[in-house]
């Protein structure tokens, strides 16, 4: 079977996991409620500290937040197939592991972007106008940093199959992470300079910094688009090479099944 | 898990309560991702152009905490119960149920007095900022008053958790919105009257002006204390009358050990 039939079935398992979990009411009112809460939250705490400047920055920053939040629970989702029972059935199945995994997580970015883009455009409530051709360009932006963080979770997810309690943690501490590294709240070059050199790792950094550009009216941001790019790529590389190891362990030490 | 019967001695955790506390993942994760907020709002109010007080920045994150640690505790403690087999011996028995799970949260009052601690930490070593009590005595005061608002709420919270099905949702869409209207850290003066008047029907938000009020050494209107012990008696009632008609329903309908 081709990769890309295993990748579009996966797909499809993704569409009904989210069935599952959410029907329109509840995604709007359980899920996009509380993420308009949460930018809602630290926009005002940016007003609390930065004025109307320090809400208009925490406001773009927390809006970009909610894709990088929904992207990295493909980890607790990739360690779904564990707990399913269905990893060592993957294993033995013929053909890669990883078109599998690509795919089975991608109602997150479906959502992710959807949830971004929508409370982007509420933006002027916050002292950001957004046109209507700067909103176009942040939703594919948003779109890029979603897909970049999702190889982050992808490659966390893979690591987290040996330890699947700690799914939540780990997803949890990571978007925290990014959130005090990344300039969501305060710009980059406030943190400390260890922490800066690690927030260039993250596509969310350069996404940010891409969208902050384009609202602001200034020209295309190339560099940063650039450098979206190749963390995105580079993150894609990683998580193939990761499930590699982890897969060759699992297959030496019979611990595909092993849930503790 | 050892009881101590009845009487104030019943409400004082056990080591084993603590352990058993102290190794759930929603505790675990609370803990950990407290530092990081904590250095978050830190961050902001390091580059402060308003003069934002930073102990605002080492209360927020403790309440937090303290928040979503119970509502972890909520959604899980009567499926665990359930899990166990031991929920139809709980019920059959003269034991209040509601009693049951309201001492079972109340052990999470601990995590709060963790993470404040963690965040007083950060704050201190961290960013050289020593934040003092001005008031120990009302801060006190206020902060037991608080969390048994918080345990009552949960408390409430956990009967509704059993009857729903995607407990999981309604968990997630009650911190955010619950932090912002809470004024867990910007105070509901400082927020539109849009936000603000809802927000004064939530104890939370009488509850974190006292204690900002106890860290700062600041006078308090009475009228503050009066509705922090209304609302959070409201919850506690409410609770109670809520339990006692889900567990009498699931008796007659004998879905008591049916999730949902």
């Amino acid at each position: 079977m081709s990769s890309l039939v295993v990748l579009r079935r996966a797909c499809v398992t993704a569409a009904a996991d989210m069935g599952t979990l959410y029907t329109w009411r509840t995604w709007l009112l359980g899920w996009f409620a509380r993420m308009v809460a949460q930018v809602t939250f630290f926009a005002f705490a940016g007003e609390l500290y930065g004025g109307a400047a320090g809400k208009a920055y925490a406001f773009v920053g927390a809006a970009l937040m909610a894709c990088v939040i929904e992207a990295m629970m493909a980890v607790a989702s990739t360690v779904w197939e564990k707990l399913e029972g269905t990893l060592p059935l993957l294993l033995a199945a013929p053909g890669s592991l990883y078109p599998v995994f690509l795919g089975r997580s991608t109602q997150w970015l479906a959502s992710g972007v959807l949830t971004s883009s929508l409370i982007l455009a509420g933006g002027r409530a916050f002292g950001v106008p957004v046109t209507p051709a700067a909103w176009a360009a942040c939703v594919g932006l948003i779109a890029l940093t979603a897909v970049g963080t999702y190889f982050v979770a992808l490659t966390l997810g893979f690591v987290v199959l040996h330890f699947p309690g700690a799914r939540n943690i780990v997803s949890n501490v990571a978007y925290m992470f990014m959130i005090l590294v990344c300039g969501v709240v305060t710009p980059v070059a406030a943190g400390a300079a260890p922490l800066q050199v690690a927030a260039q790792a993250f596509p969310l950094t350069h996404g940010l910094a891409a969208t902050r550009t384009v609202l602001a009216g200034s020209g295309p941001p190339w560099s940063d688009v650039l450098l979206l790019a190749l963390t995105l790529l580079a993150w894609a590389a990683v998580s193939v090479l990761t499930l590699r190891v982890v897969v060759r362990l699992a297959r030496e030490r019979g611990t595909a099944a092993k849930l503790l | 898990m050892s009881d101590r019967g009845r009487g104030p001695a019943a409400w004082v955790p056990t080591r084993a309560q603590l352990r058993h506390l102290f190794a759930r993942p929603d505790s675990l994760q609370a803990l950990l991702t407290t530092p990081l907020l904590t250095a978050v709002f830190l961050t902001l109010a390091d580059t402060s152009s308003t003069g934002g007080p930073a102990s605002y920045a080492v209360l927020a994150p403790a309440l937090m905490a303290l928040w979503t640690s119970l509502l972890g505790a909520a959604g899980s403690t009567i499926t665990e119960e359930r899990n166990n087999g031991t929920l139809e011996l709980v019920v059959a028995s003269p034991a209040n149920l509601f009693l049951f799970v309201l001492r079972r949260l109340s052990l999470s009052a601990v995590i709060g007095a963790v993470a404040l601690a963690e965040a007083w930490v950060v704050a201190a070593v961290g960013f050289g900022q020593v934040v003092r009590i001005e008031a120990p005595l009302p801060f006190l005061a206020a902060a037991v008053l608080t969390v048994a608002g918080m345990v009552s709420t949960a408390g409430a919270l956990a009967s509704v958790f059993v009857l729903v099905p995607s407990a999981r949702i309604l968990q997630n869409a009650l911190n955010y919105p619950f932090f912002l209207l809470g004024g867990v850290l910007v105070p509901l003066a400082l927020l539109p009257d849009a936000l603000a008047a809802p927000g004064r029907l939530v104890f939370l938000s009488y509850g974190s002006d006292l204690l900002r009020a106890g860290i700062a050494g600041a006078p308090t209107r009475p009228l503050t204390w009066v509705m922090l012990v209304l609302l959070g008696a409201g919850a506690l009632a409410g609770g109670a009358v809520a339990f006692r008609r889900v567990v009498d329903r699931a008796r007659v309908e004998g879905t008591l050990l049916r999730n949902g």
